[in-house]
Formats: structure tokens, C-alpha cells, sequence
């Protein structure tokens, strides 16, 4: 039976690694915190604003992808500023194994099915940043600057009209909180949602985790806030939401 | 020397990388030369199926991987993809013609209640015991990801190693001489993907 993932995101800007709150960068570690045996997934974010792909100081984000590419054994999705396919293989050279996509799909959400017809949908992640203004899940862009028109549901069935691979759900207001996953917003795409889905931003403890797997569709927890994820950390949840009964890979 | 083709395709530098942990020397290339002269090849993943045969054709390696892999018995590990390329054909963006080197289609997983993608750490089941998958351990927990995959085997000569099951089930790890396929990512699949790079490349045919 598939497992379900615990992911690490990492968010880099520079090619510095940083943790983030409110998608601010917040303070700067190292990746020696990460437990590189127990993590399931390894997600790499470039969060330098409006860095293009050939921008030469991309080449500090390819270095330190490179570097922790040589380093693990577990897949490496990487995204932040993907516009075309050349990005995806320029990416894929340089050590990741998917990538996630966000403002491209949104300007022009044909990509998405321009993307996964070369690279087969399970190499496309779509990451959807989400905000709750008056009372509706909103969509946003520009690292989770700018409002879009979406509503999330609405979003969420043209990503999968368009052959995504996987659904990558953050939070904007829950980043950095450490006060738990946003439920509601989970609980709201229950009817809507067929593929693989990620959920980000909130968790602060293992029940945190445990509450997010009561949704059966959940099929991995991605947290940002790893500086108190030392060494054996990831461990030690895997074996606690072992003890809930949860399929997990320890 | 292991020579991983670059068909523009594919997560090459990954498995570089874990050739590496593994203990073997590799090399990504599409060279003719690199390819005759290598002692195994490994024909990556990552990419659609009618991609994956276009750029084979379009850098003119059917030829020279026909002629390692079929005349000259050169052991080849295919990847996800990679392995799928070897089959007769793939319905995946319409009907495509593989390698045929393997005698059995590819095709979407039938799923009703679970998704697909089939993304994550998945179980398989031990078909026919082979040295390839010894000292794997936890129900040789792997890496997949894919939607399409080689459902039934109608080929007498290859042999399953491993089924995995999403629903639907789908041969995981199988072998005919010097031909190997495998579904899911050794490459990504922490010690269990080294220890079957170690088995698959330290010297044992199938």
C-alpha cells in the first residue's frame, strides 16, 4: 500500500537557505539539519523574487541544488520561476526529479498541458498559494504577492483539466505559523480534488501531522520549518504516526 | 564503466549521483562511442512515451542501442520510462511503438478509488526470487512515479521479479537476459535503490 510522505520544502533565496514565515524569508540555517535517510520527499524552492532562468545569478540557486542533489537519495521536486520548458530541462540537468510550476499557470494555464506532454504529467507539480479573503479560498501569485480571480476549487479543477501531476497546497496566512495545517482549506477541496495532493505551512508538532492524515486523499505533509527537524526528528514522527496506524516508511 | 544515455530526457544527474553512492563510475553521453565502449547501460526515466521514442530517432540511437543490446548481450537497466521505451507499444498520448524488445504493452493503471498518479513509497511483492533484489528490506519499499505502466506479461522469456499494486497490479522489476526493467526509482529509493544498483551492476545476469 502507498506510504504516505512526509516532505522537507526548502526555501532558498540566493541560493541561501532560508525558512519562511508569511512567505517572508525569516531566518537563515543550514541543510546539514535535514535528516536526509528519513525525509520521503525533498521539495527545493527558489523564493529570489523575480530571478529568471537566465539570469546569471540563477547559477547560486544551481549550485546549491547540485550540491544537495549529490548528497540524497530521495526525490528532489524543485520549482521558483519556471517559464518554459527549457527551465524544466535545465532543472532536470542539474539534479531534480520533478518540478512544481505556480505563476506560469496562472498567466497561462495551457503550459500546464504543454509541460506534461513532454515530461509526462507525474514530472509536473502545480503549487497553489491560497489566502482566505472574505470568507472565500483565494488564489495568489508572484510568491503569494498578488490576488488572482480564482476561487481554489475552481483553480484546482482546471490544474487537473490540464493534466497536472500533483497538487502542492500552501497557505499564505499558515506559513510559519506553526499552529497546524489549515484544515478548513483541506477540508473545503475534498469533492474537487483527484490528484495526488501536498499539503504546506502550519505544522508545529507530530498531532499536527496526524490531523492532516484523517484526510484520506492527503497523500503527503510538507513542512517548511525545519530548524526543529535536527537530526533525528523526521524519525521520530514517522515513528509516532506509526503508532497512529498511519502507512508510513520508517 | 556505466553509460547512462542522454535521450534529452530524464533525470540523468540523479542517477549519476546514486551510480556514485553505489560505488559505480558512469557517464551520461549519447555518443556512439561511448556507448560501444561501456561495460552496462541504463536508459533513464522522467518523460512522456512518444517524446521518449522521438528523441531516440532523432539522435539515432535505436541502431547502436539494437546493436549493444541485442547482438552483443551488453547489460541494460531501463528506468520508469526507460523501461517502458523497451516494451512493443505505450497508449500514453495516443498509440505509440516501443524498442519491442520486451514482448508486452504499456498502458494506464486502471484505478477507480485510489489516484493517479502513482506517486510515493509503495510495497511490491517478490514474483521470482533473483539476486538483483537480495538484502532489499522493508517489503522492498521503492520510489514510484508514473500513471502508466506494463500490466500483464505475455513475454515467455521475461521474467517478473517484483509486482506492485495500486489497485490495479503492474510488474515493478523484471528481467530477460541482459535486458532489466524497473518501474520504480532506485536511484531515489534511499538503501534499497543502492542495494539494487549494487546487485543489478555488480555482475549477475538475470
Amino acid at each position: 500500500m502507498l506510504k504516505k510522505r512526509i516532505i522537507t520544502t526548502l526555501t532558498l533565496q540566493n541560493g541561501i537557505l532560508f525558512r519562511t514565515r508569511n512567505f517572508e524569508p525569516d531566518y537563515r540555517y543550514t541543510h546539514n539539519f535535514i535528516d536526509m535517510w528519513s525525509v520521503d520527499e525533498i521539495i527545493i524552492l527558489d523564493i529570489t523574487r523575480k530571478l529568471k532562468f537566465g539570469d546569471k545569478n540563477k547559477k547560486f540557486f544551481f549550485k546549491t541544488l547540485e550540491q544537495i542533489s549529490k548528497n540524497i537519495v530521495v526525490p528532489l521536486t524543485v520549482g521558483g520561476g519556471i517559464e518554459k520548458l527549457d527551465d524544466i530541462k535545465t532543472l532536470l540537468n542539474n539534479g531534480a526529479d520533478k518540478v512544481v510550476i505556480n505563476s506560469v499557470a496562472l498567466e497561462s494555464p495551457k503550459k500546464i498541458n504543454s509541460f506534461a506532454s513532454k515530461y509526462g504529467k507525474q514530472c509536473i507539480v502545480v503549487s497553489i498559494d491560497v489566502k482566505k479573503i472574505d470568507n472565500e479560498f483565494i488564489v495568489f501569485t508572484d510568491y503569494g504577492t498578488k490576488k488572482t480571480n480564482y476561487k481554489l476549487k475552481d483553480w484546482i479543477k482546471i490544474v487537473q483539466d490540464e493534466g497536472a501531476g500533483e497538487i502542492f497546497l500552501q497557505s499564505i496566512e499558515f506559513d510559519g505559523s506553526l499552529e497546524g495545517y489549515n484544515y478548513e482549506m483541506v477540508n473545503h477541496i475534498s469533492q474537487v480534488i483527484n490528484l495526488p495532493l501536498i499539503v504546506s505551512s502550519g505544522a508545529g508538532n507530530w498531532e499536527h501531522f496526524e490531523k492532516l492524515f484523517e484526510f484520506d486523499f492527503v497523500s503527503a505533509a510538507s513542512t517548511t520549518n525545519i530548524y526543529h527537524f535536527t537530526e533525528s526528528s523526521i524519525k521520530s514522527l514517522k515513528n509516532f504516526l506509526k503508532t497512529k496506524k498511519l502507512e508510513i516508511r520508517v | 564503466m556505466i553509460c547512462i544515455i542522454d535521450y534529452e530526457l530524464g533525470n540523468k544527474l540523479s542517477i549519476k549521483n546514486a551510480l556514485s553512492k553505489a560505488g559505480f563510475e558512469s557517464l551520461i553521453s549519447n555518443s556512439k562511442d561511448e556507448i560501444k565502449s561501456a561495460d552496462s547501460l541504463i536508459l533513464p526515466g522522467v518523460g512522456s512515451f512518444n517524446e521518449g521514442m522521438d528523441n531516440l530517432k532523432k539522435l539515432d540511437l535505436i541502431d547502436i542501442l539494437e546493436e549493444e543490446v541485442l547482438g552483443n548481450k551488453k547489460k541494460i537497466l531501463g528506468i520508469c520510462l526507460g523501461f517502458q521505451l523497451m516494451a512493443n507499444e505505450s497508449s500514453e498520448n495516443g498509440n505509440t511503438k516501443g524498442l519491442g524488445w520486451i514482448n508486452n504493452s504499456i498502458e494506464l493503471l486502471k484505478v477507480k478509488d485510489l489516484k493517479i498518479p502513482h506517486v510515493g513509497w509503495n510495497n511490491s511483492k517478490v514474483i521470482n526470487k533473483s539476486k538483483f533484489i537480495e538484502q532489499l528490506n522493508a517489503d522492498n519499499l521503492l520510489y514510484y512515479n508514473h500513471s502508466y505502466a506494463m500490466r500483464i506479461n505475455n513475454d515467455e522469456k521475461f521474467k517478473i521479479i517484483l509486482g506492485c499494486e495500486h489497485e490495479d497490479s503492474f510488474i515493478s522489476l523484471g528481467a530477460k537476459e541482459n535486458i532489466i526493467g524497473i518501474q520504480p526509482h532506485p536511484e531515489k529509493s534511499q538503501l534499497n535503490g543502492i542495494k539494487f544498483l549494487k546487485n543489478c551492476f555488480g555482475g549477475f545476469n538475470a
